[in-house]
């Protein structure tokens, strides 16, 4: 048996080393980025993504199953009450057309960019999620064909959700917020203090976020609402992220720090927005997926540019020019950039370093 | 050749019955890792070549579809797979406890990795923390899942190997 096994044996070894080498070497290559992986896993997720998505369809039309089994009974009663509710809500939405009106007089007035939710949109649903709870990485249905490009903001109803990481012709990756390698430049509402929210594994089955890098004299409080900041060089400005949990004071009593509960439930993520609009920054790159999210290190201190941190071009261009205050594509002249951008955020005057000299005028007064 | 086509076969199925339990079940439980489950089964059901390749296939499939660090999984997949037909010469096929419990050690094993190649680049991990709420959720639920995933693979098994030889000659097998 031993003259038969051995040259078996070492082909079978062979094999193995040569897998081995093979393996290595994708490792290697993934990492420095030579090699074109990103084209590979576009295939594979172009052909599987149908199935996924058909899989996740059966998964929620059986829950939909299961709770519209109700009596004619529940169902008439149900209809009554909203048909109130119904009516409550067109007196409200009369109001608030007014106030609306009002507001956009406001608003061109001090010459501030449009509300998020004017951006356009498009609709995809979750159609799978990473297993291991390393990553809180997402698929969802749409991808290049339905124009998502990598770089896009990804919400709900709710909230923040998180970046798109990588696009396929009918899928894309999201990364969310909560994810470890989350870095999101933010504000808190109402008040002029910049800050930044941070995923972090320990924090991760908790769904909370960490808050860093408050400068100590801003006033926060449990409660308070955190929006994305407009100087962050990949959020759009005003999105909110959520709510301050608890806040404690750094040990070099420069900064703050805290933890945010999210807006959004990330455990029950089924139907998602992807903005179509991506914030611009000085070198627009539609297509460095790897190099943004591999070097989504921490941000600088206070003070200086604050914001996500892209390549090393964007923190420079931050540095010299308004860099923050440019606003997607399909937004007003140029000339707005200068004075202001977001609308329910400060740009931070005690935080730049006076590169934001223009917006003093306009979002002074605007700041409710 | 055949034999690959049916362990690509069975990546794929596996692939889809881990999207199925993703999509019923809600995302605060954690999933098992099916496809790790897989690798060790074969390995110990059919030898350390098939292992070998299974790992590896299995791996690569893993990395293209989800995971960070491309080829990572695919090694240690592989090695999972080898290691687990070496155990092929010494147990029963019939004794469950082996490739459960060696399931979960493997898994143990990957979420290491997993997170010396988080803690890399960054120090501030915590492994207690880690280990709390991430690995040893996922080894429980791998080694509860491997349960039943390795009677239907042991069957599958016996109807691969039904037009094969029956002696066995090495533990490197076919």
């Amino acid at each position: 048996m031993n003259d038969k096994k051995d040259p078996r044996h070492k082909k079978n070894r062979f094999t193995l080393a040569v897998l081995t080498v093979v393996c290595a070497a994708m490792i290697l290559l993934g990492l420095s980025e030579a090699f074109p992986i990103r084209a590979v896993r576009n295939v594979a997720g172009t052909i599987l993504s149908p199935l996924q998505t058909g899989i996740s369809r059966a998964g929620r039309w059986i829950d939909s199953q299961q709770t519209d089994a109700r009596t004619a009974e529940e169902l008439s009663a149900e209809n009554d009450a909203l048909k109130k509710k119904v009516s409550y809500l067109e007196e409200q939405n009369t109001l608030l057309s007014e106030n609306s009106n009002e507001l956009d007089q406001l608003r061109s007035l001090y010459q501030l960019d449009k509300d998020y939710s004017d951006y356009d949109k498009v609709a995809a649903d979750v159609i799978s999620k990473d297993p291991s709870r390393w990553y809180d990485v997402f698929t969802i249905n749409k991808g290049t064909n339905a124009g998502i490009e990598t770089g896009m903001n990804v919400i709900t109803d709710g909230g923040l959700v998180g970046l798109v990481t990588e696009t396929g012709s009918t899928w894309a990756k999201v990364r969310s917020i909560i994810d470890d390698e989350s870095r999101v430049s933010a504000s808190v509402l109402d008040e002029s203090g910049n800050c930044i929210i941070s995923g972090d594994l320990s924090l991760i089955s908790e769904g909370k976020l960490r808050l860093s890098q408050l400068n100590a004299d801003v006033n926060v409080s449990a409660g308070d609402r955190i929006v994305t900041s407009s100087i962050s060089d990949r959020y759009l400005p005003g999105i909110l992220i959520g709510y301050v949990d608890s806040i404690e004071e750094d040990t070099n009593n420069l900064t703050k720090n805290g933890y945010i509960i999210p807006a959004v439930n990330f455990e029950q993520i089924t139907d998602v927005f992807v903005i179509l609009t991506k914030k611009e920054t000085g070198d627009t790159s539609g297509t460095n997926a790897t190099p943004e999210t591999a070097a989504q290190d921490g941000e600088t201190v206070t003070g200086t540019s604050t914001g996500d941190t892209g390549t090393a071009s964007d923190t420079t261009t931050e540095n010299g020019t308004d860099n923050a205050a440019d606003p997607g594509t399909d937004n007003n002249a140029t000339d707005t950039e200068n004075t202001g951008t977001g609308n329910n955020t400060n740009a931070a005057p005690d935080n730049s370093t006076g590169t934001q000299n223009g917006t003093d005028t306009g979002n002074g007064a605007a700041e409710g | 050749m055949k034999r690959n086509i049916q362990l690509i076969l069975l990546v794929l199925i596996t692939w889809l019955l881990q999207t199925i339990f993703g999509a019923f079940v809600p995302n605060s439980y954690v999933t098992p890792n099916m496809l790790l489950i897989l690798s060790c089964s074969m390995g110990f059901l059919l030898g350390t070549r098939t292992g070998m390749w299974t790992g590896f296939l299995a791996g690569i499939f893993y990395d293209l579809m989800f995971g960070n660090i491309f080829g990572l999984t695919a090694l240690v997949f592989m090695y999972a797979g080898v290691l687990n037909g070496k155990l092929y010469r010494l147990f029963f096929e019939d004794d469950i406890r082996v490739p459960v419990l060696s399931a979960g050690l493997f898994d143990f094993i990957y979420n290491i990795v997993l997170f010396i190649s988080e803690y890399i680049p960054d120090h501030s991990v915590r492994f207690g923390q880690c280990l709390k709420t991430i690995i040893l959720p996922d080894v429980f639920a791998t080694i509860l899942a491997a349960i039943p995933l390795y009677l239907i693979y042991r069957w599958l098994s016996r109807r691969m190997l039904a037009d094969q030889l029956e002696e066995e000659q090495s533990p490197w097998l076919r």
